[in-house]
Protein backbone atom coordinates (compact mmCIF):
# COMPACT_ATOMS: atom_id res chain seq x y z
CA UNK A 1 0.00 0.00 0.00
CA UNK A 2 1.32 3.49 -1.16
CA UNK A 3 1.54 6.23 1.32
CA UNK A 4 -1.20 7.89 -0.34
CA UNK A 5 -3.22 5.32 0.15
CA UNK A 6 -2.81 4.77 3.32
CA UNK A 7 -3.10 8.55 4.52
CA UNK A 8 -6.50 8.27 2.49
CA UNK A 9 -7.95 5.29 4.35
CA UNK A 10 -6.63 6.65 7.93
CA UNK A 11 -8.80 10.00 6.55
CA UNK A 12 -11.51 7.94 5.91
CA UNK A 13 -11.93 6.00 9.16
CA UNK A 14 -10.95 8.48 12.19
CA UNK A 15 -11.42 12.17 12.95
CA UNK A 16 -9.29 14.68 10.70
CA UNK A 17 -5.92 15.95 11.40
CA UNK A 18 -7.55 19.29 12.28
CA UNK A 19 -9.64 17.74 14.99
CA UNK A 20 -6.69 15.79 16.52
CA UNK A 21 -4.55 18.79 17.07
CA UNK A 22 -6.81 20.77 18.40
CA UNK A 23 -7.38 17.50 20.61
CA UNK A 24 -3.18 17.85 21.11
CA UNK A 25 -3.61 21.85 21.97
CA UNK A 26 -6.43 21.38 24.39
CA UNK A 27 -4.40 18.57 25.96
CA UNK A 28 -5.40 15.43 24.76
CA UNK A 29 -2.05 13.44 24.40
CA UNK A 30 -3.97 10.02 22.78
CA UNK A 31 -4.60 12.19 20.19
CA UNK A 32 -1.03 12.63 18.76
CA UNK A 33 -0.71 9.07 19.17
CA UNK A 34 -2.88 8.14 16.99
CA UNK A 35 -1.00 11.32 14.69
CA UNK A 36 1.72 9.57 15.22
CA UNK A 37 0.37 5.69 14.14
CA UNK A 38 -1.39 7.30 10.89
CA UNK A 39 2.28 9.50 9.75
CA UNK A 40 5.11 7.34 11.02
CA UNK A 41 4.73 5.18 7.60
CA UNK A 42 5.06 8.01 5.71
CA UNK A 43 7.89 9.81 7.83
CA UNK A 44 10.09 6.92 8.07
CA UNK A 45 9.74 6.00 3.96
CA UNK A 46 10.62 9.47 3.10
CA UNK A 47 13.36 9.44 5.82
CA UNK A 48 14.74 5.96 4.55
CA UNK A 49 14.58 6.83 0.74
CA UNK A 50 16.66 10.20 1.48
CA UNK A 51 18.94 8.68 3.80
CA UNK A 52 19.09 4.95 3.03
CA UNK A 53 20.09 4.05 6.08
CA UNK A 54 17.48 2.34 8.15
CA UNK A 55 18.28 3.51 12.10
CA UNK A 56 18.99 7.22 10.55
CA UNK A 57 15.37 7.07 8.79
CA UNK A 58 14.01 5.85 12.16
CA UNK A 59 15.67 8.74 14.30
CA UNK A 60 14.86 11.65 11.70
CA UNK A 61 11.69 10.42 11.92
CA UNK A 62 11.15 10.41 15.88
CA UNK A 63 12.85 13.88 15.69
CA UNK A 64 10.31 15.47 13.56
CA UNK A 65 7.60 13.96 15.24
CA UNK A 66 8.90 15.35 18.43
CA UNK A 67 9.44 18.71 16.66
CA UNK A 68 6.41 18.98 15.79
CA UNK A 69 5.11 18.67 19.25
CA UNK A 70 7.25 21.22 20.45
CA UNK A 71 5.78 23.50 17.59
CA UNK A 72 2.46 22.00 17.26
CA UNK A 73 1.46 25.93 18.62
CA UNK A 74 3.38 27.49 15.72
CA UNK A 75 1.15 25.27 12.97
CA UNK A 76 -1.43 27.61 11.45
CA UNK A 77 -3.50 25.39 9.60
CA UNK A 78 -4.18 22.04 11.47
CA UNK A 79 -5.71 20.21 8.68
CA UNK A 80 -1.71 20.90 6.96
CA UNK A 81 -0.39 18.66 9.50
CA UNK A 82 0.39 15.57 7.55
CA UNK A 83 2.37 18.12 4.94
CA UNK A 84 3.94 20.47 7.38
CA UNK A 85 5.14 17.27 10.03
CA UNK A 86 6.72 15.46 5.97
CA UNK A 87 8.16 19.29 5.48
CA UNK A 88 10.16 18.76 9.05
CA UNK A 89 10.80 15.00 8.22
CA UNK A 90 12.40 16.19 4.55
CA UNK A 91 14.15 18.99 5.75
CA UNK A 92 15.64 17.12 9.13
CA UNK A 93 16.67 14.21 6.62
CA UNK A 94 18.36 16.59 4.36
CA UNK A 95 20.29 17.87 6.93
CA UNK A 96 21.45 14.82 8.34
CA UNK A 97 22.66 13.58 5.05
CA UNK A 98 24.73 16.67 4.45
CA UNK A 99 26.06 16.62 7.51
CA UNK A 100 26.63 12.74 7.07
CA UNK A 101 28.42 14.20 3.66
CA UNK A 102 30.84 16.03 5.55
CA UNK A 103 31.36 13.26 7.90
CA UNK A 104 31.86 11.07 5.21
CA UNK A 105 30.22 8.07 6.75
CA UNK A 106 29.78 4.52 4.97
CA UNK A 107 26.39 4.23 4.21
CA UNK A 108 26.44 0.60 4.89
CA UNK A 109 22.77 -0.27 4.46
CA UNK A 110 22.73 -0.87 1.10
CA UNK A 111 25.44 -3.85 0.99
CA UNK A 112 24.53 -5.26 4.41
CA UNK A 113 23.28 -8.59 3.19
CA UNK A 114 20.92 -9.98 5.66
CA UNK A 115 17.79 -7.47 4.53
CA UNK A 116 18.44 -7.69 1.27
CA UNK A 117 18.25 -11.29 1.07
CA UNK A 118 14.99 -11.59 3.10
CA UNK A 119 14.05 -9.31 0.56
CA UNK A 120 14.85 -11.67 -2.47
CA UNK A 121 13.10 -14.78 -0.56
CA UNK A 122 10.23 -12.74 -0.15
CA UNK A 123 9.80 -12.16 -4.23
CA UNK A 124 11.04 -15.57 -4.83
CA UNK A 125 7.54 -16.65 -2.84
CA UNK A 126 5.41 -13.98 -4.09
CA UNK A 127 6.50 -13.73 -8.12
CA UNK A 128 8.48 -16.99 -8.35
CA UNK A 129 11.07 -15.27 -10.34
CA UNK A 130 13.99 -17.50 -11.74
CA UNK A 131 17.07 -16.75 -9.74
CA UNK A 132 19.08 -15.02 -12.98
CA UNK A 133 15.63 -12.46 -12.10
CA UNK A 134 15.86 -11.91 -9.29
CA UNK A 135 19.66 -11.14 -9.67
CA UNK A 136 18.91 -8.88 -12.63
CA UNK A 137 15.91 -6.90 -10.35
CA UNK A 138 18.42 -6.48 -7.19
CA UNK A 139 21.43 -5.46 -9.70
CA UNK A 140 19.30 -2.87 -11.35
CA UNK A 141 17.24 -1.69 -7.63
CA UNK A 142 21.09 -0.89 -6.43
CA UNK A 143 22.39 0.53 -9.41
CA UNK A 144 18.80 2.62 -9.08
CA UNK A 145 19.56 3.71 -5.94
CA UNK A 146 22.69 4.69 -6.36
CA UNK A 147 21.43 6.58 -9.26
CA UNK A 148 18.85 8.92 -7.26
CA UNK A 149 21.28 8.81 -4.28
CA UNK A 150 23.47 10.60 -6.91
CA UNK A 151 20.93 13.46 -8.06
CA UNK A 152 20.57 16.79 -6.75
CA UNK A 153 18.67 17.22 -3.30
CA UNK A 154 15.71 19.21 -4.68
CA UNK A 155 15.62 16.19 -7.84
CA UNK A 156 16.01 13.47 -5.33
CA UNK A 157 13.55 14.73 -3.23
CA UNK A 158 10.75 15.68 -5.95
CA UNK A 159 11.49 11.95 -7.64
CA UNK A 160 11.22 9.88 -4.42
CA UNK A 161 8.22 11.51 -3.02
CA UNK A 162 6.72 11.58 -6.40
CA UNK A 163 7.38 8.55 -8.50
CA UNK A 164 8.38 6.04 -5.11
CA UNK A 165 5.77 7.44 -2.63
CA UNK A 166 2.97 8.51 -4.77
CA UNK A 167 2.16 11.12 -3.19
CA UNK A 168 0.31 13.60 -5.23
CA UNK A 169 2.30 16.74 -6.80
CA UNK A 170 0.14 18.74 -4.49
CA UNK A 171 1.28 17.48 -1.48
CA UNK A 172 4.55 17.57 -2.63
CA UNK A 173 5.01 21.16 -3.36
CA UNK A 174 3.52 21.94 0.10
CA UNK A 175 6.13 19.71 1.43
CA UNK A 176 9.20 20.93 -0.02
CA UNK A 177 7.80 24.30 -0.21
CA UNK A 178 7.44 25.00 -3.87
CA UNK A 179 4.98 25.43 -6.55
CA UNK A 180 3.55 22.65 -7.92
CA UNK A 181 5.20 23.71 -11.79
CA UNK A 182 8.31 23.18 -9.86
CA UNK A 183 7.73 19.80 -8.33
CA UNK A 184 7.12 19.01 -12.00
CA UNK A 185 10.37 20.09 -13.33
CA UNK A 186 12.32 18.67 -10.44
CA UNK A 187 10.79 15.24 -11.40
CA UNK A 188 11.62 16.00 -14.87
CA UNK A 189 14.93 16.87 -14.41
CA UNK A 190 15.67 13.73 -11.71
CA UNK A 191 14.12 11.75 -14.33
CA UNK A 192 15.99 12.52 -17.10
CA UNK A 193 19.32 11.95 -15.35
CA UNK A 194 18.05 8.47 -14.17
CA UNK A 195 17.43 7.88 -18.06
CA UNK A 196 20.95 9.09 -18.99
CA UNK A 197 22.74 7.25 -16.17
CA UNK A 198 21.14 4.09 -16.74
CA UNK A 199 20.43 4.01 -20.39
CA UNK A 200 21.97 0.57 -20.80
CA UNK A 201 19.48 -0.99 -18.06
CA UNK A 202 15.95 0.41 -19.32
CA UNK B 1 15.63 24.92 -23.40
CA UNK B 2 15.95 23.59 -27.15
CA UNK B 3 13.15 22.03 -28.99
CA UNK B 4 13.66 18.30 -28.09
CA UNK B 5 13.84 18.85 -24.39
CA UNK B 6 10.59 20.70 -24.32
CA UNK B 7 9.25 18.37 -26.03
CA UNK B 8 10.23 15.92 -23.58
CA UNK B 9 9.70 17.96 -20.74
CA UNK B 10 6.25 18.15 -21.70
CA UNK B 11 5.58 14.65 -22.53
CA UNK B 12 6.92 13.83 -19.54
CA UNK B 13 4.32 16.16 -17.84
CA UNK B 14 1.73 14.60 -19.37
CA UNK B 15 2.82 11.55 -17.98
CA UNK B 16 3.37 12.68 -15.00
CA UNK B 17 -0.49 14.16 -14.93
CA UNK B 18 -1.52 10.58 -15.58
CA UNK B 19 0.38 9.32 -13.25
CA UNK B 20 -0.64 11.49 -10.29
CA UNK B 21 -4.27 10.29 -11.60
CA UNK B 22 -3.84 7.08 -11.45
CA UNK B 23 -5.00 6.89 -15.30
CA UNK B 24 -1.44 5.91 -16.70
CA UNK B 25 -2.63 2.49 -17.37
CA UNK B 26 -4.78 3.93 -19.84
CA UNK B 27 -2.44 5.75 -22.03
CA UNK B 28 -0.92 2.08 -23.63
CA UNK B 29 -3.84 2.21 -25.99
CA UNK B 30 -3.49 5.96 -27.12
CA UNK B 31 -0.46 5.39 -28.19
CA UNK B 32 -0.14 5.99 -31.79
CA UNK B 33 2.51 4.16 -33.99
CA UNK B 34 5.15 5.90 -33.87
CA UNK B 35 8.94 3.87 -32.69
CA UNK B 36 10.15 6.49 -31.01
CA UNK B 37 7.24 7.25 -28.99
CA UNK B 38 7.08 3.76 -28.38
CA UNK B 39 10.69 3.65 -27.08
CA UNK B 40 10.39 6.64 -25.04
CA UNK B 41 7.47 5.67 -23.30
CA UNK B 42 9.24 2.17 -23.04
CA UNK B 43 12.40 3.46 -21.38
CA UNK B 44 9.66 5.65 -19.30
CA UNK B 45 7.67 2.51 -17.77
CA UNK B 46 11.03 0.43 -16.86
CA UNK B 47 12.15 3.34 -14.92
CA UNK B 48 8.92 3.79 -13.02
CA UNK B 49 8.62 0.20 -12.68
CA UNK B 50 12.03 0.40 -11.28
CA UNK B 51 10.85 3.67 -9.03
CA UNK B 52 7.82 1.24 -7.73
CA UNK B 53 9.59 -1.78 -6.74
CA UNK B 54 12.19 0.56 -4.67
CA UNK B 55 8.77 1.46 -2.58
CA UNK B 56 8.86 -2.62 -1.71
CA UNK B 57 11.76 -1.76 0.02
CA UNK B 58 10.95 -0.54 3.37
CA UNK B 59 12.86 -2.48 5.77
CA UNK B 60 11.12 -1.73 9.62
CA UNK B 61 8.88 -4.32 10.65
CA UNK B 62 6.04 -3.57 12.59
CA UNK B 63 7.61 -4.47 15.88
CA UNK B 64 10.23 -1.82 14.73
CA UNK B 65 8.02 0.94 14.18
CA UNK B 66 5.68 0.39 17.41
CA UNK B 67 8.94 0.89 19.18
CA UNK B 68 9.42 4.16 17.36
CA UNK B 69 6.20 5.10 18.51
CA UNK B 70 6.66 4.09 21.96
CA UNK B 71 9.58 6.17 22.44
CA UNK B 72 7.86 9.06 20.78
CA UNK B 73 5.11 8.66 23.06
CA UNK B 74 7.86 8.56 26.37
CA UNK B 75 9.83 11.31 24.91
CA UNK B 76 6.29 13.35 24.43
CA UNK B 77 5.26 12.24 27.89
CA UNK B 78 8.58 13.86 29.52
CA UNK B 79 8.37 16.94 27.28
CA UNK B 80 5.01 17.92 28.84
CA UNK B 81 6.32 16.61 32.22
CA UNK B 82 9.24 18.96 31.99
CA UNK B 83 7.09 21.27 30.90
CA UNK B 84 4.41 21.22 33.70
CA UNK B 85 7.67 21.55 36.30
CA UNK B 86 9.14 24.39 34.48
CA UNK B 87 5.49 25.92 34.77
CA UNK B 88 5.55 25.36 38.66
CA UNK B 89 9.04 26.40 38.98
CA UNK B 90 8.60 29.95 36.26
CA UNK B 91 5.00 30.47 38.96
CA UNK B 92 6.87 29.47 42.26
CA UNK B 93 9.72 32.28 41.20
CA UNK B 94 7.48 34.83 40.57
CA UNK B 95 8.86 37.39 42.83
CA UNK B 96 4.92 38.03 43.80
CA UNK B 97 4.79 34.38 44.44
CA UNK B 98 7.59 34.29 46.11
CA UNK B 99 7.57 37.08 48.76
CA UNK B 100 4.35 36.16 49.66
CA UNK B 101 5.51 32.26 50.07
CA UNK B 102 8.38 34.00 52.60
CA UNK B 103 6.27 35.77 53.89
CA UNK B 104 3.75 32.66 54.93
CA UNK B 105 6.58 30.45 55.56
CA UNK B 106 8.36 33.72 58.50
CA UNK B 107 4.17 33.58 59.95
CA UNK B 108 4.06 30.13 60.18
CA UNK B 109 7.56 29.95 61.88
CA UNK B 110 7.00 33.11 64.22
CA UNK B 111 3.57 31.24 65.48
CA UNK B 112 5.30 27.73 65.90
CA UNK B 113 7.94 29.41 68.27
CA UNK B 114 5.55 31.10 69.97
CA UNK B 115 3.89 27.88 70.45
CA UNK B 116 6.67 25.92 71.76
CA UNK B 117 7.76 28.95 73.95
CA UNK B 118 4.70 29.46 75.53
CA UNK B 119 3.37 26.00 76.28
CA UNK B 120 6.58 24.80 76.80
CA UNK B 121 6.88 21.67 74.62
CA UNK B 122 9.90 19.30 73.95
CA UNK B 123 11.06 19.82 70.41
CA UNK B 124 9.57 16.72 68.93
CA UNK B 125 11.46 13.81 67.81
CA UNK B 126 13.85 13.46 70.93
CA UNK B 127 13.65 9.91 72.81
CA UNK B 128 13.10 9.57 76.04
CA UNK B 129 16.11 7.14 76.77
CA UNK B 130 18.18 9.60 74.76
CA UNK B 131 16.53 12.31 77.50
CA UNK B 132 17.49 10.36 80.22
CA UNK B 133 21.35 9.35 79.01
CA UNK B 134 22.01 12.98 77.96
CA UNK B 135 21.84 14.15 81.57
CA UNK B 136 25.14 14.48 82.22
CA UNK B 137 25.30 18.49 83.41
CA UNK B 138 27.27 18.84 86.82
CA UNK B 139 25.11 17.85 90.04
CA UNK B 140 24.42 21.88 91.65
CA UNK B 141 22.70 22.64 88.03
CA UNK B 142 20.28 19.93 88.96
CA UNK B 143 18.39 21.62 91.35
CA UNK B 144 18.17 20.24 95.39
CA UNK B 145 16.61 17.92 97.99
CA UNK B 146 14.86 18.91 100.02
CA UNK B 147 15.14 17.11 103.08
CA UNK B 148 11.68 17.83 104.61
CA UNK B 149 10.76 14.82 104.00
CA UNK B 150 7.19 13.93 104.96
CA UNK B 151 8.02 10.34 107.03
CA UNK B 152 4.24 9.97 108.04
CA UNK B 153 3.75 7.19 106.06
CA UNK B 154 1.74 6.95 103.21
CA UNK B 155 2.70 7.29 99.49
CA UNK B 156 4.91 10.14 98.86
CA UNK B 157 6.09 12.60 95.60
CA UNK B 158 9.37 13.28 94.67
CA UNK B 159 9.68 17.05 93.22
CA UNK B 160 11.86 17.67 91.27
CA UNK B 161 13.41 21.44 89.78
CA UNK B 162 14.83 19.92 86.58
CA UNK B 163 11.50 18.98 84.67
CA UNK B 164 13.62 19.30 81.31
CA UNK B 165 15.17 16.52 82.36
CA UNK B 166 12.26 14.59 82.72
CA UNK B 167 9.89 16.23 79.82
CA UNK B 168 10.81 13.41 77.52
CA UNK B 169 10.66 10.26 80.36
CA UNK B 170 8.04 8.16 79.58
CA UNK B 171 6.54 6.20 82.13
CA UNK B 172 7.97 3.07 80.24
CA UNK B 173 11.25 4.48 80.35
CA UNK B 174 11.62 5.85 84.14
CA UNK B 175 10.17 2.68 85.49
CA UNK B 176 12.56 0.66 82.97
CA UNK B 177 15.31 2.96 84.31
CA UNK B 178 14.19 2.86 87.83
CA UNK B 179 13.11 -0.19 88.72
CA UNK B 180 15.97 -3.31 89.03
CA UNK B 181 18.34 -1.12 89.00
CA UNK B 182 17.87 -0.61 92.93
CA UNK B 183 14.10 0.11 93.52
CA UNK B 184 12.39 -2.68 93.79
CA UNK B 185 9.30 -2.29 91.51
CA UNK B 186 6.63 -3.21 94.28
CA UNK B 187 7.96 0.24 96.12
CA UNK B 188 7.16 2.66 93.03
CA UNK B 189 4.05 2.79 92.62
CA UNK B 190 3.82 5.87 89.98
CA UNK B 191 0.58 5.61 89.01
CA UNK B 192 -0.40 6.82 85.24
CA UNK B 193 -1.93 9.78 86.67
CA UNK B 194 1.01 11.35 88.25
CA UNK B 195 2.88 10.35 85.38
CA UNK B 196 0.92 12.37 83.11
CA UNK B 197 1.78 15.27 85.32
CA UNK B 198 5.40 14.64 85.04
CA UNK B 199 4.99 15.01 81.33
CA UNK B 200 2.84 18.07 81.50
CA UNK B 201 4.80 20.27 83.86
CA UNK B 202 2.75 23.54 83.03
CA UNK B 203 -0.26 21.63 85.03
CA UNK B 204 1.70 20.12 87.72
CA UNK B 205 -0.05 21.20 91.19
CA UNK B 206 3.45 21.93 93.48
CA UNK B 207 3.55 25.39 94.03
CA UNK B 208 0.36 26.94 93.10
CA UNK B 209 0.49 25.47 89.74
CA UNK B 210 4.01 26.47 88.60
CA UNK B 211 4.99 25.53 85.15
CA UNK B 212 8.56 23.25 85.34
CA UNK B 213 7.72 20.46 87.87
CA UNK B 214 7.91 16.99 88.08
CA UNK B 215 6.42 14.38 90.22
CA UNK B 216 6.88 10.77 90.94
CA UNK B 217 4.48 8.98 93.31
CA UNK B 218 6.62 7.03 95.73
CA UNK B 219 5.26 3.88 98.16
CA UNK B 220 4.66 4.44 101.62
CA UNK B 221 7.36 2.29 102.31
CA UNK B 222 9.82 3.67 100.30
CA UNK B 223 12.86 4.41 102.67
CA UNK B 224 15.72 7.08 102.27
CA UNK B 225 18.16 4.38 100.40
CA UNK B 226 15.28 3.56 98.03
CA UNK B 227 14.37 7.67 97.25
CA UNK B 228 18.72 7.90 96.65
CA UNK B 229 18.55 4.96 94.35
CA UNK B 230 15.39 6.71 92.37
CA UNK B 231 17.15 10.06 92.46
CA UNK B 232 20.46 8.14 91.07
CA UNK B 233 18.92 6.12 88.58
CA UNK B 234 16.34 8.64 87.15
CA UNK B 235 18.95 10.91 87.52
CA UNK B 236 16.70 13.85 88.93
CA UNK B 237 17.39 15.58 91.82
CA UNK B 238 14.57 16.32 94.01
CA UNK B 239 13.64 18.95 96.47
CA UNK B 240 10.86 17.80 98.27
CA UNK B 241 8.67 15.10 99.46
CA UNK B 242 5.43 14.89 100.10
CA UNK B 243 2.41 12.67 101.52
CA UNK B 244 0.50 11.63 98.85
CA UNK B 245 -2.71 13.78 99.46
CA UNK B 246 -0.81 17.04 98.86
CA UNK B 247 0.05 17.54 95.56
CA UNK B 248 -3.72 16.26 94.01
Amino acid sequence: MSLNEQQNSFAQSQRSDAELVHAIRAGDLECFNELVCRYQRAAVAIAYRLLSNRDDALEVAQDAFLKAFDKLASLGDAERFGAWLLRIVNNLALNKRRGRALRKTAQLDHDSPDPENERVFARIDKKARTPYQLAAEKDFSAKLRAAIDSLPDLQRQALTMFCVEKLPQKQIADIMDCSVEAVKWHVFTGRKKLKEMLADHL
Amino acid sequence: MNKKNDIEYRLNQKLDDLLDSHELASLDAELDEDLSMQIEFSRYKNLQAGLEKLADDFPFSDAELRASRQNIMEAVDRKVQAGQQSRVLKFLLNPRVASLSAAAVLLFAAVGIWLAVSRGKPAPGKTDNASVAANTEPKDSQGSVDNTTDKSGGNQHVDSSQPVRMLAVSNRALIKSVAGKGVAKSQMLVSKMTMQKMVEPEKSPIDDNKPGRIIVMLSGSADDSDKQALEKKSRVSPIGYWPAGKPG
